[in-house]
């Protein structure tokens, strides 16, 4: 009887304790604080419904990504961001970004680790924010599927004049990237970007920007990639639902020198075009589509064009449905149509909105 | 030459030692008040603009190159820019801008906000479980935060201090000139039970003594509904409510529609300051939603 109030009174006394020790006077500070210091922590689901050719993440309704997102200033002179990816597919969970950049340094930020590559407009989106279901051609079939996203050290300096100029420059190696596969652990790819925006008037902006990247490749000679991205984007100043239009337009061009040598159906120089156009016509509804064209050589051509048109639902920041619908035409094969029907659903701290 | 050399100053960033402090707000109201203090001695911009709703404010990178530029930055806070604010701060790249450094200021920190949550999730809509962020529509909190904003700008250019301390106590003279006008015109009709659209006019119908019975949306951020409409038919047509009051950036259509199935009146106000033609300063802002509150009334 004894040992066991004993143990009643060992149980109660730690749990006390421990409250006392972690949240009360022994750190000088309250739950509350304590909560304060935890990253901002957000969830991302979607649920991907595919009627057409098969996908990565199957036919059917499947699971098509989770994404879970850690960030927090690290201290007064890093700001740190990790991102962690589950497939829907495989079940593979893999880090998609993990970065850390700095907080201290005026006019520049330095920003190393594992991250989206600064080429273009597109490539920066995470699957979840993409403006159509699937990303544009160009993107797939240049950088891959999991667009060119790679482990470096990338220095981006706002330029000082009356208007939006980014600067940005990064060395990174190119192993886990299809944009150079096959680099050699000491050999360093690098990506830079300028980027400049306008404000035409309080509710439109125009956006342009140019992006190169070189490289060794996996045939041992060099890769070159060229961007160029053009956007125009009117938000309504008159408040939130009101009409927006955002027309994006973006140009890629690849030369992998020494593909035609490695006896692989690969191809060594090609181009691809998109331009999306997406209008918010009601508070919670999108719509939209967009035009691919990609011209693939090799030892042949390979042209695809493809069109795609979308309405989305958003009835809140953290919700929404769409429904998209499009045909894909390759020379030499049967014209493929696709229809994607995707929920997305975002839970955790309210996500900050880049422009 | 002194043009010259501000401006060579300028490109790079840098601030002059004859400059005036830079100031960047979030709101309109912010901007106003922190003119009033500032007076020659600080040139202020706001990024969002009257007619805007501040929670979906976009984060162009055009604001990052005024906030880059800034040596002070006023938010409300309480969550209202959390969408867009911090993306603005750390593309801005000014370590003196960072929360908690003396370029960033916070005024929430000055007043006790209402309806704080200490349970709170995304079934409830978009939330602030820290309080409503709507205060600077009371204006016994408006003493607070100008006091604040004046103690701030002192920190920052010590050598006018004595000018903004004349313009603070200028400002809650007037302030408090306006409040006494402002009571007795709404005064007599303490107890009006009112419906608004979001939480935007809550401190304001507290202030003034209003019963507010409802809003437009069924949850906060959430657009107003055909079914929730019509419960609130209901409830006006029971409780007996006057009025609608409607931030002017909101679509009419869902008050119009509750006015006309009850005994009240639909009235469209500016939100903040620069909502409409006449509110250019915070003054001229309370002084149109109390006068189209009181109008309406009669």
């Amino acid at each position: 009887m004894r040992i066991f109030l004993f143990l009643i009174f060992l149980t109660l006394s730690s749990s006390v304790f421990a409250e006392t020790f972690f949240y009360g006077k022994l750190l000088g500070g309250t739950q509350q604080v304590d909560k304060t210091m935890n990253p901002a922590i957000s969830m991302n689901g979607l649920i991907l419904g595919n009627w057409g050719p098969a996908i990565a993440s199957g036919k059917g309704i499947q699971l098509q990504e989770i994404e879970g997102q850690f960030t927090a200033a690290v201290d007064p002179y890093f700001f740190a961001n990790f991102i962690l990816s589950i497939e829907g597919a495989t079940g593979a969970m893999s880090p998609e970004e993990a970065w850390i950049s700095t907080l201290g340094l005026p006019v520049v930020s330095l920003k190393i680790g594992k991250f989206f590559q600064n080429f273009g407009k597109n490539n920066l989106i995470h699957t979840h924010a993409q403006p159509l279901i699937d990303r544009p051609l160009v993107n797939q079939l240049i950088f891959g599927e999991e667009a060119f996203n790679t482990s470096g050290v990338q220095a981006d300096i706002l330029v000082p004049l009356p208007w939006y100029m980014n600067l940005s420059v990064a060395g990174v190696t190119g192993q886990s990237t299809d944009a150079y596969e096959g680099l050699r652990e000491e050999d360093l790819a690098n990506v830079s970007r300028l980027e400049n925006l306008w404000d035409l008037t309080d509710a439109t902006t125009l956006a342009f920007g140019i992006s190169y990247s070189t490289g060794n490749n996996k045939a041992n000679q060099l890769s070159h990639y060229l961007g160029s991205d053009l956007t125009i984007k009117y938000v309504s100043a008159k408040g939130r639902g009101g009409l927006a239009v955002v027309w994006t337009n973006e140009f890629i061009q690849g030369w992998r020198k020494g593909y035609m040598s490695l006896n692989e159906p690969v191809w060594d120089k090609g181009w691809g075009i998109y331009s999306i156009l997406m209008a918010r016509i009601h508070p919670v509804f999108w719509v939209g589509g967009r035009y691919d064209q990609v011209k693939l050589t090799s030892d042949a051509t390979s042209n695809q064009t493809a069109e795609n048109v979308i309405i989305a639902y958003v009835p809140t920041e953290f919700s929404s449905l769409r429904l998209q619908s499009g045909l894909t035409q390759e020379t030499g094969t049967e014209n493929r149509w696709q229809t994607l029907l995707q929920l997305n659903v975002t839970i955790g701290s309210h996500p900050a909105h880049a422009y | 030459m002194l043009t010259k050399l501000f401006l060579t100053f300028s490109l790079f960033g840098l601030t002059p030692l004859w400059a005036n402090l830079r100031v960047v707000t979030t709101t309109e109201d912010l901007r106003s008040i922190t003119q009033i203090l500032g007076g020659e001695w600080v040139d202020v911009t706001s990024i969002a603009k009257g007619t805007q709703d501040p929670h979906f404010i976009e984060a162009k990178p055009s604001y990052l190159v005024a906030v880059s530029r800034a040596d002070l930055l006023i938010a409300i806070g309480l969550e209202l820019e959390s969408g867009w604010l911090p993306l603005l701060i750390r593309g801005a790249r000014q370590p003196k801008l960072m929360p908690g450094e003396t370029g960033c200021l916070t005024v929430s920190e000055a007043i006790t906000p209402l309806e704080i949550r200490s349970q709170a999730d995304r079934s409830q809509g978009d939330v602030h479980p820290l309080g409503n962020p709507h205060f600077m529509a009371d204006p016994e909190r408006v003493f607070l935060v100008a006091e604040l904003i004046s103690k701030r700008l002192s920190q920052l250019d010590p050598s006018h201090t004595q000018i903004f301390s004349k313009n603070l106590t200028a400002f809650k003279k007037q302030l408090q000139e306006k409040i006494t006008l402002w009571k007795k015109k709404l005064g007599p009709y303490k107890g009006t039970k009112v419906i608004g659209y979001h939480m935007t006019f809550n401190y304001l119908f507290k202030y003034f003594g209003f019963d507010v019975v409802g809003f437009l949306e069924p949850k906060p951020g959430i657009q107003p509904t055909a079914q929730h409409i019509l419960s609130l038919v209901d409830t006006a047509k029971v409780q007996k409510v006057k009025l609608i009051v409607v931030e002017s950036f909101f679509d009419p259509k869902p008050g119009q529609t509750l006015a006309e199935r009850t005994k009240s009146k639909q009235v469209l106000i500016p939100a903040y300051v620069g909502g409409d033609e006449y509110s250019k300063t915070y003054f001229d802002w309370m002084n149109t939603v109390v006068n189209e509150l009181e109008k309406n009334l009669k």
